[in-house]
């Protein structure tokens, strides 16, 4: 039987997780470099060991106010082809490994932004988990 | 695709370039068997391969090729345009075909039969071109390796035997020959020693070698017995391309010493090395303050050898400049013929080396500036000869390095470039006004070119003026960091100057700050810093909404950065300061919080997601490892595009309304010159300074003072004014220098502008005022241009522009040395230098 491992991570107390084989790694990081006119999902750059990485505000991505641009985030860095771009989530979680079969496709009563960000579900022992499409959450916005 | 295909793309590719040289250089020297014999083995080389590969259609077409060229070599027929023309024909089918495999691996359905055609047609005996395929097609290596081997012998011979027995090149032979200096007398017998032997032992390296090189070539050993003959089996590639008879350029021998490297892997390498510069500045940072002899020592070392290993990683990646001009003779030769003009192409320092990026990014405006000079550059012969000039003009590419920049020059000797003509198309084409063109110069004019939606071709041809305009060459240049110049005298020809840095890794730059956040300005565009001291009444003043500073007089229009970024705008309340930049023509100044250092950084690449907002050109990692946006100079420029429009036309209004002296309003600075006042608009002041008088020194009548290592042409306002010295007469209580002792220092204003700095000498500062503008009057004398009471005293107002031409009467001349392009008393920690 086909299975996966997710990376579980929160944010606004909902648990999401996206398949281990899209991420790169996962930091806190404390200061992020504001990019003025930038959209509104971008959270910032900061400093990968000398590459220069763009942090994705998963707040503003599931249509949530923007993050405080103060303070310590966890990045979940995943890569978009050759460039690594970070997630920035408000908790990170463990790994879990899931039966592709237990998915089942994110409810009819999910709308707005996140609809498309979302892949499936699955029901855990005590909660839900949103798989998370990484690269479409880190694509670019269209908000501006 | 299988690795051997590759491997032979790659390799043909690089051939090709070979041979599209030397087809064409083949014209000028139509009877030149090397260059024939070059071309034939590379045809040969890719027809070998393609039938080892089963390319069927690449054999066939370069079979053809071959048959021609087998004749040319040979003698058997001579090459004629037509000959030539269908041998270029014939290599564009190659690429095509090449491209083809490229890109699905097989040849697709590009047609040669045509081709093949118009070669054959060339082949003044048909029974050749038929039977010729049956010949090569049985046993092409074999073939190969027979003619290679032939070719060489019998050249080498008679070649070695010539060089022997001429006396004139006895000493060359002789450095060909024997590698340790034995006396000229013995060389005729080396020589004819060898070439007897090279003849019954075809192929060996060591009698065949010397003959082909030239003179200067130094062989290290030519050892007199002859080694022994490579096996005859070797394919025909490797056998034609070490053949002897081979009269490439020593840059493929050259092939042997080094390895290919995948361009990403050098990417990286110089990522890291960007990295590990940064990281050494940390250190030393660190260090300094830690204070530890040993790890001081060690960190001096380290220093030392990140800094070679950049220069050395920065060298991998420089390429010759001539990889992008071995392409333009075809351009040039294709072009010219088409437009009936001859043109002969020179080229200087192909030899030197640009970081392979930046070659990238220059060969477009290149090759177009060259396709330019032939379309619009070089007249046609008959107007060549009405004008008194030789048929053939000549288009010479010059490359050179200048105070790390390396400069390529363009240069015809055609018609030139009207700057009357130019400067009617640029009214016509509504880019500047009438009154704007009289205030420019005539060589300004001639740049009017670069403005874009300027275009002089007077009919959009398929060569140049397919809406690719000047404009856009320059911006491509100075989009990486460089800078494009041309100067032209009508009926002399055109020289077009790019400027370009070594490489784009790593600049110069500015960090500023704004809005609490720091950013990086690249240097090149930054020509001067202003304080603005809010206390101090330098202020910003607003044209029609537009921001703007007065600097010298002139209007300077102004961005604000917060502004532009959408940040919340300060109120300036601490003073700011002003990077005055210049960009495409535009000169503007942008307000910036703070003004923190400058420095060398490592330019990164930008996320693909802030590609689109434009303001910014990269990012990179400052000292403390923090990330700073690098603005993108040009884009602000045009962001601001329409402030520089409104000042220009108020700058316009302002020159009509206000003429004559009284526009030094603001505020002026009394310096005492004998018992006279004189006063100097504080615009135009750039610095104070006291100079010893015995620093002193002359150039032929001329003062001048060493200053900041510059040599400072200096004007006694006293001499100017014809005053008679005052020294003695010491009024002045507070300066004892100016009493007894024939003043020990002197008092100087120093003004600088665009890199050029004059100092007038005075004998006292006195004040500096706001002015009144009371009474005026117009009553002048020498030197000056009006008077005014200024503190219940009558105060003569200097005409500065006659000071300053006094003292260097080329001050206001628009050559200004292009490395003197950011000014050099700028110091960002100096207030001093914009308010006094």
């Amino acid at each position: 039987m086909a299975s996966r491992q997710y990376a579980t991570f929160e944010v606004d107390d909902v648990l999401f997780g996206v398949d281990v084989a899209d991420v790169q790694e996962v930091l806190s990081f404390p200061e992020y470099t504001p990019v003025p006119l930038a959209a509104r999902a971008i959270g910032g750059l900061f400093n990968l060991r000398g590459q220069v990485i763009a942090a994705v505000d998963l707040r503003v991505r599931l249509g949530l106010p923007q993050r405080d641009r103060e303070g310590t985030a966890m990045n979940v860095i995943v890569r978009d082809g050759e460039e690594p771009v970070s997630l920035l989530v408000d908790r990170i979680g463990e790994v879990i490994q899931l039966d592709d079969e237990s998915s089942e496709p994110p409810p009819d009563t999910l709308t707005g932004p996140n609809r498309d960000l979302i892949v499936g579900t699955f029901k855990l022992d005590n909660r839900l988990l949103l798989a998370l499409d990484a690269q479409r959450a880190v694509s670019p916005p269209h908000d501006s | 695709m299988a690795e051997i295909v590759e491997e032979f793309l790659v390799e043909s590719h690089e051939n090709l370039d070979q041979l599209d040289r030397d087809l064409v250089a083949l014209e000028q020297q139509p009877g030149s068997r090397e260059l024939l014999s070059s071309i034939f083995r590379t045809i040969h080389t890719i027809k070998g391969t393609s039938g080892f590969l089963a390319f069927s259609q690449l054999e066939k077409l370069t079979h053809a090729g071959e048959s021609l060229l087998s004749r040319l070599r040979d003698g058997t027929q001579s090459m004629t345009p037509q000959s030539a023309d269908a041998l270029l024909r014939m290599v564009d089918g190659v690429r095509a075909l090449l491209d083809q495999i490229e890109t699905d691996g097989t040849e697709g359905d590009v047609d040669v039969e045509e081709t093949i055609s118009a070669v054959s047609a060339c082949i003044e005996d048909p029974a050749a071109a038929s039977a010729a395929p049956q010949e090569s097609a049985a046993a092409p290596v074999v073939e190969a390796v027979a003619e290679a081997v032939a070719e060489a012998v019998a050249e080498a011979v008679a070649e070695a035997v010539a060089e022997a027995v001429e006396p004139v090149a006895g000493a060359a032979a002789e450095a060909a020959l024997d590698g340790n200096s034995s006396p000229a007398k013995h060389t005729r017998k080396p020589a004819k020693k060898a070439a007897p032997k090279a003849a019954p032992q075809p192929g060996t390296e060591s009698a065949a070698a010397p003959a082909p090189e030239t003179p200067e070539a130094t062989i290290p050993e030519p050892s007199p017995e002859p080694v022994p003959a490579a096996p005859p089996a070797q394919p025909a590639a490797v056998a034609a391309g070490e053949s002897p008879a081979d009269n490439a350029p020593a840059k493929r021998a050259l092939a042997d010493s080094s390895i290919r490297v995948d361009v990403d892997l050098l990417d990286t390498l110089m990522r890291l090395v960007g990295e590990l510069v940064l990281t050494r500045n940390q250190v030393l940072r660190s260090v300094l303050e830690v204070q530890h002899p040993s790890l001081t020592r060690t960190t001096q070392r380290l220093n030392l050898i990140t800094s070679e290993l950049q220069e050395s990683v920065m060298k991998t990646r420089m390429q010759p400049i001539e990889h992008i001009w071995s392409k333009l003779p075809r351009v040039i030769r294709d072009l010219s013929s088409a437009l009936g003009k001859k043109i002969r192409l020179a080229m200087v320092g192909a030899e030197t080396e640009l970081d392979r990026s930046l070659l990238e990014a220059v060969k477009d405006p290149l090759t177009h500036l060259v396709r330019n000079a032939v379309d619009h550059g070089i007249e046609t012969p008959e107007q060549r000869r009405a004008a008194g000039k030789p048929e053939e003009g000549t288009l010479t590419l010059r490359a050179y390095h200048e105070g790390g920049h390396v400069v390529v020059e363009i240069a015809d000797d055609g018609a030139g470039i009207n700057p009357e003509k130019v400067a009617a198309t640029a009214v016509k084409r509504g880019l500047v006004s009438q009154e704007e063109l009289a205030k420019t110069s005539q060589r300004d004019l001639v740049n009017l070119i670069f403005l874009p939606g300027f275009s002089t071709a007077a009919a959009v041809t398929n060569v140049s003026g397919r809406g690719v305009g000047m404009d856009v060459v320059k911006t491509n240049i100075e989009r990486i960091g460089g800078a494009v110049d041309v100067e032209s005298a009508v009926g002399k020809g055109t020289t077009w100057r790019l400027t370009i840095p070594l490489t784009l890794a790593i600049i110069q730059a500015l960090t500023v700050e704004c809005g609490g956040q720091r950013y990086v300005i690249p240097q090149v565009g930054v020509h001067e810093l202003v304080y603005l001291d809010s206390q101090n009444g330098a202020r910003v003043e607003y044209v029609s909404g537009a921001p703007v500073y007065r600097l010298r007089g002139r209007l300077l229009p102004l961005i604000r950065l917060d502004e532009t970024l959408g940040l919340p705008v300060g109120d300036g309340e601490h003073g700011q300061y002003v990077a005055v930049l210049q960009v495409e023509g535009r000169r503007f100044g942008l307000v910036v919080d703070r003004v923190l250092n400058t420095d060398e950084i490592v330019v990164k690449p930008l996320s693909s997601r802030l590609k689109d907002i434009g303001v910014y050109a990269g990012a990179t990692i400052l000292g403390d490892g923090a990330v700073a946006l690098i603005l993108d100079v040009t884009s602000l420029a045009r962001r601001a595009a329409l402030a520089v429009e409104a000042v220009q036309r108020a700058e316009l209004a302002e020159i009509k309304v206000d003429t004559g002296p009284a526009q030094t309003t603001g505020r002026l600075l009394i310096t005492g010159v004998g018992d006279r006042r004189i006063a100097i608009p504080l615009d135009m002041v750039t610095r104070l300074e006291e100079f010893a008088a015995d620093r002193i020194e002359r150039i032929g009548s001329r003062e001048v003072v060493q200053y900041r290592g510059k040599i400072l042409p200096l004007i006694r306002l006293a001499d100017l004014l014809g005053v008679v010295p005052n020294n003695y007469a010491s009024y002045d209580m507070e300066d004892p220098a100016s009493d007894g002792a024939a003043s020990a220092s002197v008092p100087a204003v120093v003004y600088t502008e665009e890199g050029r700095s004059v100092a007038l000498a005075v004998e006292r500062i006195e004040d500096i005022v706001d002015d009144a503008s009371g009474a005026r009057s117009d009553l002048d004398a020498a030197g000056v241009s009006g008077s005014a009471v200024i503190q219940d005293r009558v105060t003569e107002l200097l005409d500065v522009r006659q000071a300053i031409l006094a003292a260097d009467p080329r001050f206001y001349a628009e050559d200004t040395d292009p490395s003197a392009y950011i000014d050099p008393y700028s110091d960002p920690f100096d207030p001093a230098m914009a308010g006094v």
